[in-house]
Order: C-alpha cells, then structure tokens, then sequence
C-alpha cells in the first residue's frame, strides 16, 4: 500500500509526469499561498473523491461510470467551493473560478478511473494522498519560484489562509523583483517548462543503462 | 431484476447521496456565505459613495435610495462568457455614473480589466457622464465585454427611471 503513495507522488506525478492539471498549475502558481489554496483544494476533492468512488464501486453501473465519477467530483468540487465562500472568503476571491474547474481535471479524473473505482478503499486512499502530495509539490515549487523572481517574496499574503498571525511569515528576498515576467502567463509557461526538462533529467540521470537496455530491449519489435 | 432498473436504482442512490452531501453542507455555510457577501458588499457601496453607506437600504426593482440625491443600482448584462453582474452609483445632479462588476465568468486574463481588485480600468472612469459611456473604448469596442460594460451603463439609467416612477418621486430623469 506504501508503494501505491510513492508511485503517485514520485513516478507518476500528475503535473511533472503525466503533465495533467496544466490549466489550474500554471494560472494560480504566481504566489505560495495561492497554490498552496489550490493545492488543498484539490487535495479535498481528489481524496473525498477516490473514497466515494472506491466505496460505490460495486453499485457503480458500468455502463454509466464516467458521468457518476463527473457527479461524485462534481459534488466534492463544490463543498470545496461553499467551504472556501464560507471560511476563506479574501483566498476564495482570488482562486475561486479555478476551484470551480477542479471538476474537469483529468488528473482526478484519471485516478478515480484508472485506480480508485478498481480498488479497495485503503488503496484509494493511499494514490489519492499520493497524487494530492505530488499536485501539491508541483503547485508549490512553482509558487515559489514565481513568487520569488516576480515579487522578490516567499510566503506572501498566508494570512489569507492561515490567520492574522500567517502574515509574519513574510520573507522578502529582494528590494525589486528580479524577473517581474514570471508573474505574467508566459513567464508561468517558460518556469514550467525549464521544471519539466529539470525533472525529466533528473529521471533520465537516475536511469541505469542496464534499465535503459531493458527499456529499448521491451519496446523494440520485431 | 432487469439490468437497467438495477443500474437506475443504482443512479438513484448516487445521486440521492450527492444531493444529501451538498444540501447539508449548504445548510452549514449558508450563514457565514451570506454574511461575508454582505460585508462585500457593504464595503463596495462605501467604496464608491466616497463614505459609509447606510445599512438600511431601501432596494425597488433593483435600484436603491430611488428618491434621494444618489441612486445605487445593481443589475445583469450578458458577457462573453455568461452573466455580468455588476453594481452603479448614479447621482441625480450631473447624471454620471461609477459603476463597478460585482461576479462574472470571462476568461481571466483577457477580461481582468473588469475587476476593479486587479485593474483601475472601471474605477479611472468614475464620476463619467452617463452620456459618454457609449463611446468608451472605441478601439476595443469590438469585445462582448466592452459591449457590455456600454449596455450596463444603459440599463442602469433604465432602471433608475423605472424605480424612480415605481416610487412616484418628485422629478424624474429622462
């Protein structure tokens, strides 16, 4: 069951990976705290989700099992939405068209058909922490980097989702912002892109060449 | 049993236990939603009023303080990407408008000028004659959005008059 968290966060990656959830990654990472709202955002519905799915998988008809799976995360989607309105009005504001979309991520999606509605609970549970932790990772690397380079800031503005007390953690990094285009949606695309490649190498790095043969030897035909 | 009543059965419970999840938590936000929307909103009116607005307004048919110097009008016009909502103080003297958007669903990015919290696009036009807003933007006019930020402008004026003859004020606009 271990192993099903790992996979999740690590080899399969959502965004790093399988270069799912683009949309919401790329538009709402210009700053930690928003990502890290999005992020556990989606950590809700991917996990609320998963458990529901994996629980009603036997009562599932098959014949209708995506629009039941669009129905169970459509239903998470907005608790998240009424909880976000309710209890986070100022980060609501600001992130609230990308929580609604959560709905159409292929990445939750993608588990609830791939994993959760073939498997027991506990399994379910363990890929959803696992992809939540590895969307989560992404968002928030790339928060921080856009964050830093375009605002010259780390962990601006948590006390939208932490508290009064949250906006002391503050840390400013440089007088004026070195690369203000990192803010900016093409500024996203490049940073995410030079991410992609950066673990992509690091991947190919971590491959020996006895893995590569296996790999060319298994994808060769005759 | 036949496979299809099974699988509406089926249906039925999911959808049944969906439905049971969102009515409950609806229940259970419903109170803060409502009065964080308020406080939004209170401070939206102050914000274009220039001091705090009373809390006991009056609103008929949309439009509130109908008899008075000034008039608050919400209303709705159709954006590129569905309903604009937006919110207009009118004064009776000179007949300008400012007028702010309140909820809407265009593509961010493209229409962020719209949300006086990102850009100062609406609140640079404040204090505007009623009159002028047809020929904003000439260039860009061309955008659904643009088109209806004009059509607001109208309706807003429409509105007001409409109240304004609801409430059998004194004098009334043209």
């Amino acid at each position: 069951m271990p192993n099903d968290f790992g996979r999740a966060v690590i080899e399969n990656n959502p965004a790093w990976t399988q270069l799912l959830g683009l949309c919401p990654l790329l538009a709402v990472s210009n700053t930690v705290a928003n990502a890290m709202g999005l992020a556990i955002a989606s950590a809700f519905v991917v996990i609320g989700s998963n458990i529901s799915i994996s629980l009603l998988r036997r009562i599932i008809p098959d014949i209708a099992r995506l629009p039941c799976f669009v129905l169970i995360i459509a239903t998470f989607t907005t608790l998240t939405v009424m909880m976000l309105e309710a209890y986070a009005f100022d980060l609501y504001s600001r992130i609230a068209l990308f929580v609604q979309i959560i709905v159409t991520n292929c990445m939750i999606l993608g588990r609830a058909e791939v994993f959760a509605s073939r498997q027991p609970v506990g399994r379910a549970v363990m890929d959803a922490m696992g992809t939540a932790l590895g969307f989560a990772i992404a968002l928030l690397t790339l928060g921080a980097i856009r964050e830093a380079l375009g605002q010259g800031t780390l962990l601006n503005d948590m006390d939208l989702l932490f508290g009064p007390a949250a906006a002391s953690l503050r840390i400013d990094l440089f007088s004026t912002p070195p690369l203000s285009l990192a803010l900016l949606p093409p500024g996203a695309f490049l940073i995410a892109g030079l991410a992609f490649a950066a673990v992509q190498g690091l991947r190919n790095g971590v491959n020996t060449p006895k893995d590569e043969a296996d790999n060319t030897l298994t994808t060769e035909r005759p | 049993m036949p496979n299809s009543l099974v699988n509406g059965i089926a249906l039925l419970i999911i959808g049944g236990l969906c439905g049971l999840a969102l009515t409950q938590t609806h229940k259970l936000t419903r109170a803060p939603i409502e009065e964080n929307r308020t406080r939004q909103a209170q401070a939206l009116l102050s914000e274009l009023l220039g001091q705090v607005a009373p809390t006991n307004l009056q609103w008929i048919s949309g439009v509130a303080n109908a008899c008075g110097d000034w008039q608050f009008v919400r209303g709705a016009r159709a954006g590129y990407a569905g309903p604009i909502e937006y919110l207009a103080l009118l004064t009776d003297t000179s007949t300008s408008i400012s007028l702010r958007v309140t909820r809407h669903q265009e593509t961010p990015g493209i229409a962020d000028f719209i949300d006086h919290s990102k850009k100062d696009y609406l609140p640079e036009l404040d204090n505007s004659p009623v009159e002028d807003w047809p020929s904003l933007d000439n260039i860009s006019g061309a955008t659904i959005t643009h088109k209806a930020l004009r059509a607001m402008a109208a309706q807003a004026k429409t509105l007001r008059r409409n109240a304004r003859e609801q409430a059998s004020c004194e004098a009334t606009d043209a």
